[in-house]
């Protein structure tokens, strides 16, 4: 079953829009990688599943209701959201950063659901600690929690790893792979194509607002669609610990 | 923290507002001032003196500064702006322009410079509203927006100002913030004001708490972030023209007291809003008593001494702790 379907949607910041009669559909329980290049339209489409961007023609289909007859409390009990950039000026606590996720659902702060969130995202150590002072990494895990305590099972984010070092990307991207075996869909924009590969089931390739290939991740990557796209040489390596092969753009050469 | 801050806060603020009362040119003793607020009789000149002159610029004062100070918690949260304050959207350029027309036109007898004033702040803030909220990036647009037309509002008075030579005194006095002529009338209005601010937005702690994530965030949480932001800059600006366009503009309370209050509580509004409104009431009623006693003859402009007492004080605080906001 899928769990987000896009019919004729057109949509975007200002006309002349980006999304021009946009179909696709998300399976239920898969980790679907959204790549394309810088203003292909990656966080745009995110924007149009959590209403900060009203579509202008078409509908968006969330567990088969249409978003746009949902008010935004009921949407966001149904979804989850990790932005690109995280803003810790104010000093909350751990806790009540991940609380905030709560707020759809009635002003309760439903203790056990954010005590959930925070073990599932390895941070009930840092409950009581100010987020003013936490690592970026460790940012980045309470604003996970916090979506997970939203409550809903489609999750959204927008380069959750960007500003990570690798041992943190590897960690967080671990655990998108596990809530997506915990029954969760998760829609990931990476920048990182090898990130991508590495950890997605499925992968949606944008271009100027228009989807260039959609499907197994596997599939979706060829030396052919990463020159369309992204105007890059790829070579593939085999990665022994994976026990596959994975494209590499080139940093060399035209 | 909150509620003994809040009480020693609030006994504060009846200790000074005791010993304001008492203090003055009139000879007035403590025990006096303690016999009129009981019913006792004592010299009637004095009874008018504590009941009709002291009493409501004290009551005038501290409501003020508890409206500017709960005001500015909201225009911090819904900007997501440490630097913004009550007047950052045209309020206190709006009302001074009121004014400035007002008496360049003759309708300053007729019409009065609360009303004119009033007038003045309300629609230039729903101006800056009307012209930014539409926009991507809606709190940057806002506040230059804001910053825009205050300049252009502050260059038109003084345009009229030139015009009218002879009324330049009236206006800037005004303007510079004044408890000396509260009336019980006034008090009632700053009194509704800020029942008006604090009753429907102490309720809404949750959503302004969510207006502080990035905009995105709080929109994806459930937070209708454009209407949210509207439903409390609002309230929160009109009662502040209340405020203004009676006693004039009085700056640094609204941006100076939700910070310290952070400082001690925290961000959470839940915590935040009584303590800075107290805070604004205190820093207020202390700055005029000081305005009304500093000078032998005549008063100061209460907002020179609310810069002059609180920066200091202001920047003590963020010197003490390591902070960020928060």
């Amino acid at each position: 079953m899928d769990s987000l379907t896009f019919k004729g949607v057109q949509g975007g910041w200002t006309a002349p829009y980006l999304f021009q009669d946009l179909d696709l559909s998300v399976p239920q329980h898969t980790f679907t990688a959204l790549t394309g290049p810088n203003g292909s339209g990656k966080s745009t489409l995110l924007k149009l599943i959590y209403k900060e961007i009203r579509p202008t023609g078409g509908v968006v289909y969330l567990n088969g209701k249409d978003i746009g007859a949902m008010g935004q409390k009921e949407l966001a009990r149904q979804i989850g959201f990790v932005a690109q950039h995280q803003h810790n000026d104010y000093a909350f606590t751990a806790r009540e950063a991940v609380s905030m996720g709560r707020y759809a659902h009635g002003g309760r702060d439903d203790g056990t659901i954010v005590e959930q969130a925070m073990e599932a995202c390895n941070i009930t150590h840092l409950a009581d600690c100010l987020v003013t002072n936490l690592s970026g990494g460790e940012l980045q895990r309470v604003v996970l929690a916090r979506a997970l305590a939203q409550g809903g099972r489609l999750l959204l984010l927008d380069e959750p790893v960007n500003h990570l070092d690798v041992k943190h990307q590897r960690s967080i991207m671990k655990l998108l792979g596990r809530l997506t075996g915990e029954g969760y869909t998760v829609i990931c924009v990476l920048h990182d194509l090898l990130l991508a590969q590495v950890y997605s089931d499925r992968t949606i390739m944008l271009k100027d607002g228009k989807i260039v290939a959609h499907g197994k991740t596997a599939e979706v990557f060829t030396r052919e669609r990463l020159l369309e796209v992204y105007q890059v040489e790829a070579h593939q390596v085999h990665d022994p610990v994976l026990g596959r092969s994975i494209w590499l753009a080139s940093h060399s050469g035209r | 923290m909150r509620r003994p801050l809040v009480a020693v806060l609030a006994a504060l603020s009846l200790i000074l507002a005791l010993i304001a009362l008492t203090l003055g040119p009139s000879g007035i003793t403590l025990g006096e001032t303690v016999h009129i607020l009981l019913g006792q009789r004592v010299v009637a000149s004095k009874h008018y003196i504590i009941w009709h002159l002291r009493l409501p610029r004290i009551i005038a004062s501290f409501l003020t500064g508890a409206v500017l100070g709960f005001s500015g918690a909201i225009y911090q949260a819904s900007l997501r702006n440490p630097m913004a304050d009550p007047f950052i959207l045209g309020v206190s350029s709006g009302a001074s322009f009121g004014v400035a027309v007002a008496l360049a036109l003759g309708l300053s007898t007729l019409v009065g410079f609360p009303l004119s004033a009033l007038v003045g702040s309300v629609v230039t803030t729903l101006l800056i509203l009307a012209l930014s909220l539409r926009q991507k990036g809606a709190t940057t647009t806002l506040i230059l927006t804001g910053v825009a037309i205050n300049y252009v509002l502050s260059a038109a008075m003084t345009l009229l100002m030139f015009m009218n030579k002879e009324q330049y005194q009236r206006i800037l006095f005004w303007s510079m913030g004044s408890f000396s002529t509260a009336t019980w009338g006034a008090v009632m209005i700053v009194a509704s004001a800020l029942l008006l601010l604090a009753l429907p937005l102490s309720l809404s702690h949750r959503s302004l708490d969510m207006l502080l994530l990035d905009e995105s965030s709080g929109q994806a949480a459930g937070l209708s972030v454009g209407s949210v932001r509207l439903m409390v800059l609002l309230p929160a600006s009109i009662a502040t023209a209340l405020c203004v366009s009676h006693f004039g503009v009085i700056g640094f309370i609204g941006l100076m007291a939700p910070h310290v209050s952070r400082l001690l509580v925290g961000p959470r509004h839940k915590r935040l809003l009584a303590p800075s409104a107290l805070f604004g009431g205190l820093l207020l009623l202390a700055s005029d008593t000081l305005a009304r006693l500093l000078l032998p003859s005549g008063e100061l402009p209460v907002g020179v001494i609310t810069s002059l007492v609180g920066v200091p004080l202001f920047i003590y605080l963020l010197r003490r702790g390591r902070y960020r906001y928060g």
